[in-house]
């Protein structure tokens, strides 16, 4: 059993790794109790042994990418925890009881629509203010290395970008929201007739609202805990 | 934060940076794997896992900080270079200026 385990272990391992380390780390494996955190350490160590083998350029990107997908994650929450509430609104105003869209407000919808279009384009409007002003904040931090909760490495410019690359697609998402609300508000306001259900606004609102809420200390804590791993599995690496 | 001297030589600017603690092993002469983690265990209290160790070595290995002895068995021995006797000395006087530095303070109010 114990060999069987070693046996699979190893073959994690790169085969570069395995020709000139094979040998005496199957002697080591032997001697030592395999507990789980020494499986778990093992696989580790084949997770960093698969790194090494990558192109330095292309460990630096990764690495960078990885931590730049957090920073990611992070901004996509606070969009999230705004965006959640303000669509569930507009569903609620929208949607009948059933869940299912109206056909005859088609027409005034896609008004609405342009309307709401109009009326954001025109005005801009503080909630693009806000999240875009958070994701310069964040670039800015990085970039002055002023941000080192996550990351004791300075930024790249590769970093950055993937950063605003993933705060942009966030962006767009949380977008759809007000001009949502601003459709459904007018729709409603127009045709007088809001098929608006109480008791469904109330609970998707509530639920909706939570997970949000919810979701920026947990992306956080995940962004911590990311830049964390790297760093301890990817000691090696300089970012600079 | 970039890694300089000593602290790119050894991988890590962490004090419980495992490259430190295999150099400082194998400063008392060479040992091969299961005798690293054991010697460790022994000084510094912490208990290494295989896969930790390996990755260490091969790093310390690439760096040219250690290099592999013949083996007499398939548990190959690992000694200290040249250059990583002067690594680790580095990083030793930089943990010592640390430790005085910190006792200082601690003393005075």
């Amino acid at each position: 059993m114990k060999h069987r385990l070693i046996r699979f272990l190893l073959k994690c391992y790169p085969a570069r790794w395995r020709t000139r380390y094979a040998e005496e780390y199957v002697a080591l494996l032997e001697q030592l109790p395999l507990t789980p955190h020494q499986i778990a350490d093992t696989l580790r160590g084949a997770i960093h042994a698969h790194w090494r083998n990558w192109p330095p350029p292309l460990r630096q990107s990764a690495g960078t990418i990885t931590v730049s997908l957090a920073y990611g994650a992070l901004a996509g929450a606070a969009a999230g925890a705004v965006y959640s509430p303000v669509r569930s609104v507009s569903n609620a105003i929208l949607f009948d009881l059933t869940g299912n869209y109206p056909l005859k407000m088609v027409p005034l919808v896609l008004n609405a629509r342009l309307f709401s279009l109009g009326l954001l384009g025109g005005l801009g409007g503080l909630f693009f203010g806000a999240i875009i002003g958070l994701m310069i904040g964040m670039l800015l931090a990085s970039i002055l290395a002023r941000w080192t909760i996550a990351t004791a490495r300075r930024p790249t410019i590769v970093r950055a970008i993937v950063l605003t690359i993933v705060g942009l697609g966030w962006l767009w998402n949380a977008a759809i929201s007000p001009h949502d609300a601003i459709t459904a508000l007018t729709t409603a306001a127009v045709a007088g007739q809001p098929w608006f259900s109480a008791q469904n606004a109330t609970a998707d609102l509530l639920n909706i609202l939570l997970i949000g809420l919810i979701g920026l200390p947990a992306a956080w804590w995940l962004s911590i805990q990311i830049a964390n791993w790297h760093r301890q599995t990817f000691p090696d690496i300089t970012v600079e | 934060m970039a890694k300089t001297g000593a602290n790119q030589r050894t991988g890590g600017n962490r004090y419980a940076e495992p490259g430190v603690a295999i150099l400082i092993s194998l400063a008392a002469g060479p040992k091969h794997g299961y005798a690293i983690l054991e010697d460790i265990a022994d000084f510094a209290g912490v208990q290494l896992g295989p896969g930790t160790l390996y990755s260490a070595l091969a790093r310390l290995e690439e760096r040219g900080l250690i290099a592999p002895l013949p083996s007499a068995d398939r548990r190959r021995p690992y000694c200290l270079t040249m250059a990583g006797r002067s690594a680790v000395q580095e990083q030793l006087a930089q943990l010592q200026a640390l430790v005085t530095t910190g006792q200082q303070r601690l003393v005075t109010p």
